[in-house]
């Protein structure tokens, strides 16, 4: 596409520098300086809303990472990737994995699993080619599956009514879940390639694959798995922008 | 607006989120008790039995001290797979006896773990059910095998 773009624009050019050359018998350095601005004029009309490709992003969340802290025994990591089109669309992709090993006197819980998300997001911002600086903000929707095995071990149950206190445990039974995600996120410059996010995300319309009567307590990517059909999420991350090509000026 | 305010506000919702998320209560039923509703066959509606106590076998507390309605939370063995309950109706009959009859419920145990504040509850399959000896005209019905935490849950339908 850029190659196109590039021979168009050329030919362009020598069409046009071509035309003036026949025109003028005669150049001066008042005339090559307008003719600049008149070419540049020229690749500036050709290219507006023809820079489709606006620079890539790579994501690190740190708010998982740090929330290990205060979790207790659930470790999460995530990063993400999304490419700017237009500076309006940004088809995203994420992926993290999650280890999980809970332990106190009434139960173990062990889990493990990955999940990756797909969607994209719009920005409603700072759009215009003029632009400074690349900060959006946007709303996005994401498709999430995760695939992820779990197992309780030393499980206490306690049955008031019969003075029961049972020791219990399963065996490690694999799962694979999907969900739908609802997003809104800002992601501001901070300094040349480096920009900060935040996201919250709204999780619906979660589902397993396979017919169970168990589930698991946590799913990676999604959270806590409940009675709740809906589910809610936060992301801190710090961003990298691949360098782009900007719009030449004057 | 500034980097240091960028800054500063992240930093602050990072860290209200993270003591959010700090929680330590538990706000889901911790029971999984399993719900028997007593139905009229003929117009299949709720059917209230009057004077009704239930108690279990080789439990010393009474669940239910002659009560009218007509739906019971029942709690089943966590370390078996079978629990026994003793139903008896009182007598509208001036002289005679209250009837006594016997529950049997086969079933399997889960253990599932809520969350860490909740802790563990002892799920439940129901396998099947009868009484004992057999009431007149009625039917037992599995509605729903699977006794979880959820309150005020169908699992058997005895129609009369």
């Amino acid at each position: 596409m850029t190659s196109i773009l590039k021979y168009f624009f050329s030919f362009s050019l020598l069409l046009w520098a071509t035309s003036i050359y026949a025109q003028s018998s005669q150049t001066t350095v008042n005339d090559s300086a307008a003719q600049r601005r008149v070419q540049l004029d020229v690749m500036n009309k050709v290219n507006k809303n023809k820079y489709i490709y606006q620079g890539a992003y790579l994501n690190l969340d740190i708010y998982d990472p740090i929330a290990t802290l205060f979790n207790g025994g659930r470790f999460q990591f995530e990063v993400s990737a999304d490419v700017s089109l237009w500076q309006r669309l940004f088809p995203a992709i994420d992926f993290g994995m999650m280890f999980m090993d809970q332990k106190n006197t009434d139960y173990r819980y062990e889990s493990n699993g990955f999940f990756f998300r797909v969607g994209a997001n719009y920005n409603f911002i700072n759009f215009k080619d003029t632009r400074r600086y690349d900060h959006i903000l946007a709303v996005g929707v994401r498709y999430g599956y995760a695939h992820l095995g779990y197992k309780l071990s030393d499980a206490v149950c306690t049955n008031t009514y019969w003075n029961e206190s049972t020791s219990a445990e399963t065996e490690w039974k694999p799962v694979d879940t999907g969900w739908v995600e609802f997003l809104a996120t800002v992601r501001a410059q901070i300094y040349k390639s480096f920009f900060m996010g935040l996201t919250i995300r709204v999780q619906t319309f979660q589902h397993f694959y396979q017919a169970s009567t168990d589930y698991p307590s946590y799913i990676p990517g999604y959270g806590v798995y409940g009675s709740s059909s809906t589910n809610w999420g936060v992301d801190f991350t710090l961003c990298y922008q691949f360098p782009y090509k900007k719009k030449p000026t004057l | 607006m500034k980097l240091k305010t960028i800054y500063c506000i992240f930093s602050a919702i990072i860290i209200a989120v993270c003591m959010a998320s700090c929680s330590g209560d538990c706000y889901v039923p911790t029971k999984a008790r399993m719900g028997v509703a007593f139905m009229d066959s003929t117009t299949l509606k709720p059917y209230t039995i009057n004077g009704l106590t239930v108690q279990g076998v080789g439990s010393d507390s009474i669940l239910y001290n002659k009560v009218n309605t007509s739906v019971i939370y029942l709690p089943l063995h966590d370390n078996a797979e079978q629990t026994d309950f003793k139903i008896t109706i009182a007598s509208t009959v001036e002289g005679e006896q209250d009837k006594e009859y016997i529950m049997h419920i086969d079933h399997t145990p889960r253990p599932q773990l809520i969350s860490p504040e909740c802790g563990c509850v002892m799920f439940q399959t129901v396998i099947s059910a009868d009484v004992s000896p057999v009431m007149s005209d009625y039917t037992i019905e599995i509605y729903n095998a699977e006794v979880k935490n959820i309150e005020n849950d169908i699992h058997l339908k005895i129609f009369f």
